[in-house]
């Protein structure tokens, strides 16, 4: 059964200023809302009880979080807001940062994407078999960190307030992308606005994802001029749609001046709290092939998997190897 | 054969344009005045005594009506008679999470909710049976104590037939296996609903998304312990079934009770959670299976031991645990047969009828078997089968009558077309072809609750203006079925498809249909649609010649069936206007394009002078047609089980790629052969075919319904694993038909048969490709990766 009927307030402010000093004033008062643009992962949430805001703040009405300037030096500018059918779509975007366009494209189903923002997708909630379970469910197995418990049912000697912490996984499909395009986040506050690259949003953390403030927005993500990096980014999922990534898989090549490869770059998603990210210079390696192998191992050491997806912890393991050497071979480096 | 103008040709389904429009209105979509909403309190505990409960503050709510618990319903039921052991309500005990424990009927849904979280269940809880091999140990303490057995055991079926030692040792290869399967479930797209309408004498009428409206009147009038004329069901339009709503239900009763308690209207609906919860799904199966082969005999022998999850009540069950075993007597002759199945209780949502019920996972087992057999003789696994199929009109060891058989044709036709012999064995390692075949029954030919009267009765009016109407009790439930009997009326009165309205699944208006399942609706409520036809054209060609002065056709009586397979057809009444199954209405007359016109003369009226004329006596002309399936079958215990008047046949050639690195497999290509005798709608022919290789692909690859201490682990959509619209390959359907000659027009059934060959055509398909063979379902990437390393190890 479903819980409840969810029941909460609705407002749409018409400007980011509007916005701003809304949150401001009900953060003040203890702030029981959720911000939505596509609310395409919040209302599954909110119908199984997972999530309860007693407020919903729609941003669809914030024109300064729409759109997509594209500036001359190549960089450009994405409204947190960009739905993600318009980024998959977008033939000048895909000129740039043909990845991006394609990791937006493999996220759920062509509805969904209508809806669900850019921003939506990484700031997506991390995810658990033990959470994101029937109203039903969760009270027949007891309560997880997540659901306010004191204990976890993937990881049973963990406490809470205590490493290891809430073991949901990361499963944006753009992040992954974003993070090698170096991108960064453009963010709104009563305090004023901050730059942060998205290298540093994100915490080894299953409940508090990242270092977004309750009263802060996600504006816009600024993406420096692409500058020959290529990048492959593919997903492990039982169907070609619907679903979130078991494990995703972001590899980036860089020329060097001299044609060869200069850089080799990889951040993976499905898999641990977080999106891991990591660079290998040439300089530092024999020939590509070494630089492969040692973004295999790195990534094979960082990532801790669970039993909490459709597929089995040591076969989601076992993909991190292939997918990422799938990606060169698609890429054209090395084997 | 006849040239039709209306059936098989390719019609969209009378109601799609309502479907596609949001027209229709489905159970939940109606508006019922002054309606109360209902809302079911689940057990969280798989297994638990339930102490007391207290629903003092619950009903002291404002704005609620009325609690029910388990003390409300005395009586339990089930669609079997041998197995109704559910309570619509708990009493005493829990045997399952998510079982309905107390039931509130409040002024809102939020009332109803809010008034749920306010009834206080005291559970002392109990350790549950989760696992069948667990069921099988002696208990002091089983979930149905009733039965008296010292186990979980629910029910056994225990068949031999010829001498299968004798069998095994005259072939040259045999293979044993052991095989898995988790469960699987329906997934149909509207979850189940109930509206309950009570009027001012206290009848009700019950508007449920139901296959089964007749079983569903009965059971209310048992479990409420009220008349049976004072219970209505009617079913709206229905969302899908595939099994999954042909019981009756806990929910039905419970609407039903609050409404009769409430004196007021009121409505249930179900999320897709509580449809995970309530299940009746696919038995998940534990199975051995041995096959003996020999180039010369084909099969010499088949056995196979199962063992079936039933979850914590009957359903449909004593009928799965017969069909594990018996669906097994084609498509190929058996020659020694024998299996043990047993089905087991546990603490677990009830597994019931899914589409090609019982018959899938044998299917797969003997397919796979089947393979192993012919590629280790060295023989091309497609011709083989071809040369193996049954012969028409054979018996088969357990006494199936088989008549037409159209898949050695459809199969030959695949082969050619699919470029079989060009592929299997010759493509490149990580791309392979693979066959498999199956056959289902075409409606179960004995009733569920034993009785004399016909399996299906169809009432056909026609009106002064041309209208005809069907009634029939058949439940369309997107299958087609209203369809295909307005196609049927039709084409036998010559009018336009658009002249007839069908009348269905309203207790009180239409005559008993037994209910959509075991594929018997085209067959049997079909040749009922086309009999009570049959009859309106002969008042019409009497009226006719009264207006032309031609003398009144002579008709003959069907001579009474003598074929030796035919064992004795003639039913209890029998009469000179006994019009069989299937019987020609060559009178020498066309009717077409609104005329009615003697073939012999050329004498023709207008079709509404003869409909004027005919109804000047009687006011309104009304006929009636039966169907009654003949009298098959042997006379040992459990002969009845899997008996048909007709037998579909399918086979599957599947061409997959399967990723060498990941395990993953594409099926890139499918080649149908499904024989189901003459296709009356060929478009919802092709539509149950791509159904069911969905549903199969589903099943092969990805489905698998979770359990954690045996509450559902993927109660949703995105976490049970359907297949995409991307997996879904082109499927080539080639003509494999036959004439039946018992069904209407030579129909028989589409809608389950197809689905069984598809898992094993998907398993023998890997093989070819990667050389490996999996047991256990689903073929999951990481199991076919692992088989795959594990075959390279050696």
């Amino acid at each position: 059964m479903n819980a409840p009927p969810a029941r909460f307030a609705f407002e749409r402010p018409a400007s980011l200023a509007e916005l701003v000093a809304r949150l401001a004033r009900l953060s003040a008062d203890g702030g029981d809302y959720a911000l939505a643009a596509g609310a395409t992962d919040l209302m599954p949430q909110i119908k199984r009880g997972v999530k309860t805001p007693a407020r919903l703040i729609s941003l669809n009405g914030v024109p300064e979080l729409a759109g997509v300037q594209a500036r001359a030096d190549g960089s450009h500018r994405l409204g947190a807001l960009t739905r993600l059918a318009d980024l998959a779509g977008d033939a000048r975007l895909r000129q740039h940062y043909p990845a991006l366009c394609a990791a937006a494209g493999r996220v759920a189903s062509p509805p969904i994407r209508q809806r669900a923002s850019l921003g939506g997708n990484l700031l997506v909630d991390n995810r658990c078999i033990h959470i994101n379970q029937s109203a039903l469910n969760r009270a027949v197995h007891g309560t997880c960190f997540k659901a306010g418990g004191e204990t976890c049912p993937l990881v049973k000697s963990a406490v809470r307030g205590r490493l290891p912490q809430c073991q949901a996984r990361f499963v944006s499909d753009t992040a992954p992308v974003l993070l090698l395009l170096d991108a960064v986040l453009q963010l709104v506050s009563p305090r004023g606005e901050r730059q942060l690259p998205l290298s540093q949003f994100y915490r080894d953390d299953g409940m508090q994802r990242h270092v977004l403030a309750s009263d802060e927005v996600l504006v816009a993500i600024e993406l420096p001029a692409a500058d020959g990096l290529r990048i492959d980014y593919d997903k492990l999922t039982i169907r070609r749609a619907l679903d979130f990534p078991s494990l995703g898989v972001a590899l980036g090549v860089r020329a060097d001046s001299g044609g060869t490869l200069g850089e080799l770059s990889l951040a993976l998603t499905g898999i641990g709290t977080h999106p891991g990210c990591w660079r290998f210079a040439a300089a530092a390696y024999d020939n590509a092939n070494a630089m492969l192998d040692a973004a295999c191992a790195a990534a094979r050491e960082s990532a801790t998997t669970y039993q909490q997806d459709f597929f089995p912890r040591d076969y989601r393991k076992r993909m991190i190897d292939v997918f990422i050497r799938k990606a060169a071979q698609r890429l054209g480096v090395a084997r | 054969m006849n040239a039709y103008r209306i059936v098989g040709t390719p019609q969209p389904q009378i109601d799609a344009r309502d479907k596609v429009t949001g027209r229709a209105r489905y159970t939940d979509d109606i508006r019922l005045p002054n309606c109360l909403h209902a809302a079911i309190l689940r057990s969280p505990h798989a297994s638990a005594r339930i102490r007391a409960i207290d629903t003092a503050r619950a009903i002291a709510l404002p704005g609620v009506r009325a609690v029910l618990t388990g003390a409300d319903f005395e009586r339990t039921f089930g669609v079997l008679p041998i197995s109704k052991d559910e309570p619509a309500l708990a009493r005493e005990r829990v045997r399952y999470v998510g079982e309905p424990v107390a039931a509130v009927a409040a002024e809102t849904a939020a009332l109803a909710a809010a008034a749920l979280a306010l009834i206080a269940v005291d559970y002392l809880p109990t350790t549950p049976v989760l696992d069948v091999r667990q069921a099988l140990r002696p208990t002091d303490d089983p979930l149905h104590p009733e039965l008296s057995h010292d186990n979980n055991l629910h029910k056994q079926v225990e068949q031999c037939f010829g001498d299968p030692e004798a069998g095994f040792a005259q072939a040259s290869v045999v293979f044993e296996k052991r095989f898995s399967f988790p469960s699987v479930t329906h997934a149909f797209t509207e979850p189940h609903a109930v509206q309950v309408e009570i009027d001012g004498r206290g009848n009700l009428t019950v508007y449920s998304a139901t296959q089964v409206p007749h079983y569903v009147h009965l059971a209310l009038a048992q479990v409420l312990d009220i008349d049976e004329h004072r219970v209505r069901v009617i079913k709206p339009h229905l969302g899908g079934g595939f099994g999954g709503k042909s019981d009756p239900f806990p929910h039905e009763m419970i609407a039903a009770r609050l409404a009769l308690v409430t004196g007021r209207n009121v409505r249930l609906r179900f999320s897709r959670e509580d449809v995970f919860f309530s299940h009746h799904g696919r038995h998940p199966t534990q199975l051995t299976m041995k096959l003996g082969f020999h180039p010369g005999r084909g099969i010499t022998a088949l056995t196979g031991d199962f063992l079936i999850d039933g979850g914590a009540y009957g359903s449909f069950g004593v009928v799965t645990t017969y069909y594990n075993g018996v669906l097994l007597q084609g498509p190929y002759p058996v020659p020694n047969f024998a299996f043990r199945c047993r089905r087991m209780y546990t603490n677990k949502p009830m597994c019931g009828a899914m589409r090609g019920h019982g018959g899938v996972n044998p299917r797969f087992a003997s397919e796979v078997l089947m393979d192993m057999a012919l590629v280790q003789s060295g023989l091309d696994p497609c011709q083989a089968r071809i040369d193996l199929i049954h012969r028409e009109n054979t018996l088969t060891i357990n006494e199936f009558r088989i008549t037409s058989v159209g898949l050695k044709r459809g199969l030959e036709e695949a082969m050619r077309r699919s470029d079989w012999r060009d592929k299997y064995g010759k493509l490149p390692y990580g791309k392979g072809i693979g066959v498999a075949c199956g056959f289902f029954i075409s409606g179960s030919a004995l009733p569920i609750h034993r009785n004399r009267r016909p399996a299906s009765t169809v009432r056909l009016t026609l009106e002064f203006d041309g209208a005809v109407t069907v009634y029939s009790g058949a439940a369309d439930i997107g299958q087609g079925s209203d369809t295909v009997l307005a196609m049927m009326a039709a084409e036998v009165l010559g009018v336009d498809l658009g002249q007839v309205k069908v009348v269905a699944a309203d207790t009180r208006l239409t005559p008993v249909d037994l209910g959509s399942y075991s594929s018997r609706v085209t067959f049997m409520a079909g040749n009922a649609a086309r009999n009570a036809a049959i009859r309106m054209r002969r008042l019409l060609v009497a009226a006719a010649c009264r207006l032309l002065e031609l003398p009144a056709p002579e008709y003959r009586a069907p001579a009474p069936p003598e074929d030796r397979f035919r064992q004795g057809g003639r039913s209890p009444d029998f009469d000179a206007d006994f019009l069989g199954a299937n019987p020609d209405y060559d009178d020498g007359f066309e009717f077409a394009d609104g005329r009615i016109r003697h073939l012999g003369s050329g004498r023709e009226t207008g079709f509404l002078a003869a409909v004027h004329a005919a109804i000047e006596g009687p006011g309104v002309l009304q006929t009636v047609g039966n169907y009654r399936p003949p009298k098959l079958g042997g006379s040992f215990k459990g002969a009845g089980a899997g008996l048909s008047p007709a037998y579909s046949f399918t086979a599957f050639i599947v061409e997959v790629s399967v990723d060498p690195d990941t395990g993953f497999v594409k099926v890139d290509k499918a080649t149908c052969a499904h024989d189901c005798g003459f296709a009356l709608n060929p478009l919802a022919v092709r539509g149950q075919i791509e159904g069911c290789f969905h549903m199969g692909m589903g099943q092969a690859l990805m489905e698998e319904v979770l359990h954690d201490n045996g509450a559902v682990q993927n109660a949703g959509f995105l976490e049970y694993k359907i297949p995409s619209p991307f997996e879904q390959p082109e499927i080539d359907l080639v003509p494999s038909t036959s004439d039946e000659s018992e069904g209407p027009f030579g129909a028989k059934e589409a809608g389950e048969g197809p689905l069984a060959p598809v898992i094993p055509a998907i398993a023998n398909a890997i093989f070819d490709a990667v050389g490996v063979r999996l047991f256990e379902l689903p073929l999951r990437p990481d199991r076919v990766l692992a088989a795959m390393r594990k075959a390279t190890a050696r």
